[in-house]
């Protein structure tokens, strides 16, 4: 089966013009699933569950590089990034398969879903040629950096500033609750070329190199341990005309599209997760009783992820609706861990044994009513966007 | 509404909606648009699952009663029987024993034989005369009169299953549920635009849009379910677990749906000033019926989560 991209690459150029089999989702799904039964020994140990965040970034890497090399993780994302072709629907399979197979969360690759589409639509050709391909390989890992500490929910109100200097901007400022940063090798950051006055209308996007000099990530410790978020300083740091992601001014359009994926199609990459977690309660910890509600949030969460990825394989852009994925998605999740939660008692409250990677989740599932825009936020747009109030 | 419109499902419901305004009677208006062909009768799998969903998307909109809903569920259990099913037949949306008698509801507008869950848990095939009238009490004027069972009756047990017919019945519930879900949503959302209150519309006060917020997202996360349903590519039509599944969602949500937006109506809510204790009192009895969501919760956690395919059984293939 190690020959899919030797077929791609075409030796013989006849077979070039047909059309490869692979884009069709079903095809794609029966030969991932054949694929998976042939290297299940090989990749086995990409199979682990919890495990320190330097090691877990390792694990998915190497399972990611592993998928790209045999074709896997390029289908579903056009040439222009380095694909093979094929839409969100392919990634979707992949996702599935990969976690009910067993495979842990992809941690800052998740964060490739939602990116990526931007990246190729907005990045200069120059730079995306060469940038995306590695991103799609686990070679290099991106973040996203918005937020800042006077700039939550209002993120219009954002002040890292990008001053035009010698071909490029100098970006000076502190984004902050920054995922991933201290892991990654680029980051998308939101800088204002406006004045403060012009709010979101005077932001722009830009792609940084995270080793440049004036650029420093740092960790954040959360509650549950992990040190997912961080803190990104730009002090002074230079960056190329060509790093800037669409146009100058047009920032704002581009972190709408960007939170507009998070909260659609992301929420098919999480609930995944979240059956999963699902069916290992039944057996460990939570009475089945408890778990009536959960599993029908999980149900009516994953009837509304999978029509939202239809609707965008036939060509729909998320906008304010996603704000409904969001909310079914961060309600599931809590109620799912205040379920488990409640069944695990003595052993979850304490970090005891099994009850401490349970309480790790529980702690982390009290975020998701606030990352990506809090509920209250989202509430908010859909009241105004979405029934007209 | 919806960005995942189903655009034939939309066209469904538009033909529909416009042959219950025309026609003087629900009867007329299903006889109108063939429902006995469109619900595939007794067969295992419905023709159109969109117009069977839409026609009863538009009597839970509209609080039409017809025994549409008690047939399609009681055909396929007849039909497994042996016997011709016939669009008068219905199936008792909820039974339950009291002392040595059965109390079934059945929907008004039914006129034929009634298939019901008897008491060695197969289904029974009763008469009307059967029922005891004098027993009879209207639980929704909308919808069903519960019947007592009388002591001395002889039943005729039916050897068929249940499954198909409930999942058809739980279907079609859940349809009405969106119906009313998506009817009463409209009414609140209009009202919070018109009333005024402290010299403003009372929609433009946080807690009354968040309200409302809550409820569009519990009312198109039915609508998502449901079009699953339609979508769903089983043989037999539809997958007794999606449709158990769907129900679940559909009555939580939508007794959800109506207390918020029976909260932004305020006073008017509770009283005959407003329709929408109409539909409140629909919407509870469309839960209770062919199951409820706390009896359906307790049937998912015990029999769907232990067996492992089940949680991913609808997906991006369905």
């Amino acid at each position: 089966m190690d020959g899919i991209l030797a077929t791609q690459s075409g030796e013989d150029a006849g077979a070039a013009k047909d059309v490869d089999p692979l884009l069709d989702v079903g095809t794609y799904r029966a030969a991932l699933a054949a694929w998976f039964e042939d290297e299940a020994r090989s990749i086995d140990h990409l199979r682990v569950a919890k495990a320190p965040a330097e090691e877990t970034m390792l694990r998915v890497r190497e399972l990611q590089s592993v998928l790209f090399r045999y074709g896997w993780a390029r289908y579903g994302w056009g040439p222009e990034v380095g694909g093979l072709g094929g839409g969100i629907l392919h990634r979707a399979v992949m996702y599935e398969d990969l976690a009910r197979r067993g495979f842990p969360p992809r941690a800052a690759l998740e964060h490739l879903e939602i990116l990526v589409p931007v990246l190729g639509r907005n990045l200069h050709k120059d730079v995306r040629e060469w940038l995306v391909p590695r991103l799609l390989s686990g070679e290099a890992l991106l973040c996203q950096g918005f937020s800042e500490a006077e700039a939550g929910s209002d993120l219009g109100s954002l002040r890292t500033r990008a001053v035009p200097k010698d071909g490029g901007f100098v970006l000076e400022g502190t984004k902050l609750w920054t995922s991933w940063v201290v892991w990654s090798d680029y980051c998308l950051v939101l800088a204002r070329t406006g004045s403060v006055e012009e709010r979101h209308r005077g932001l722009t996007a830009f792609v940084i190199d995270l080793d440049w000099p004036g650029v420093e990530g740092l960790a954040i410790k959360q509650a549950d341990g992990e040190d997912e978020l961080g803190e990104l300083r730009l002090d002074e740091a230079f960056v190329p005309q060509e790093r800037v992601l669409g146009k100058v001014g047009g920032g704002w359009d581009i972190a709408m599209e960007i939170l507009a994926a998070e909260r659609g199609s992301f929420a098919w990459q999480r609930h995944l997760q979240l059956l999963r977690r699902l069916e290992s309660y039944v057996e460990e910890c939570a009475p089945k009783g408890r778990l009536a509600e959960p599993a029908i949030d999980l149900f009516a969460l994953r009837c509304r992820s999978a029509r939202t990825l239809k609707a965008i394989e036939n060509g729909w852009r998320p906008g304010p609706e996603a704000a409904v994925n969001k909310v079914l998605l961060a309600t599931a999740e809590q109620n799912l861990l205040d379920a488990a939660e409640a069944g695990a008692e003595l052993g979850l409250a304490l970090g005891l044994g099994s009850g401490s990677e349970l309480r790790a989740d529980y702690l982390a599932s009290r975020s998701v009513t606030v990352y990506g825009g809090t509920r209250e936020i989202q509430k908010d747009i859909i009241a105004r966007q979405v029934l007209g109030l | 509404m919806t960005e995942v419109v189903n655009r034939e499902y939309v066209d469904r419901c538009e033909s529909i909606d416009t042959a219950f305004r025309r026609e003087s009677s629900a009867e007329s208006a299903l006889a109108k648009l063939d429902w006995w062909d469109i619900v595939g009768g007794g067969e295992e799998r419905v023709g159109d699952p969109a117009s069977f969903g839409a026609i009863f998307e538009m009597q839970g909109r509209h609080l039409i009663s017809s025994n549409a809903m008690g047939a399609v569920s009681a055909a396929p259990i007849v039909a497994a029987a042996g016997r011709s099913p016939v669009p008068t037949d219905t199936m008792a949306l909820a039974g339950r024993q009291v002392g040595d008698s059965i109390q079934v509801s059945v929907l008004r507008a039914s006129h034929g034989q009634v298939v019901a869950m008897g008491p060695s848990g197969n289904p029974v095939r009763l008469t009307r005369d059967q029922l005891d009238p004098g027993h009879g009490t209207a639980i929704d004027a909308d919808l069903a009169t519960v019947f007592a069972l009388r002591r001395d009756a002889s039943v005729d047990e039916l050897d068929g299953d249940l499954d198909l017919g409930l999942a058809r019945g739980r279907v079609a519930a859940a349809f009405e549920l969106l119906g009313v879900s998506t009817k009463v949503l409209e009414d609140a959302v209009l009202h919070a635009k018109e009333r005024r209150q402290f010299g403003k519309p009372i929609g433009e006060f946080q807690a009354v849009r968040h309200m409302l917020a809550e409820s569009y997202v519990l009312s198109s996360a039915i609508r998502d379910c449901c079009m699953c349903v339609i979508e769903d590519q089983s043989p037999r039509w539809p997958d007794p677990r999606l449709a158990m599944q769907v129900k679940a969602v559909a009555g939580r949500n939508a007794r959800g749906v109506l207390q918020r937006t029976g909260q932004v109506l305020g006073a008017m809510s509770f009283t005959w000033e407003h329709p929408h204790h109409r539909y409140r009192r629909r919407a509870l009895a469309l839960d209770s019926a062919f199951g409820s969501s706390r009896e359906l919760g307790r049937e998912i956690a015990e029999t769907l989560l232990p067996d492992g395919e089940s949680i991913w059984a609808v997906g991006l293939h369905s």
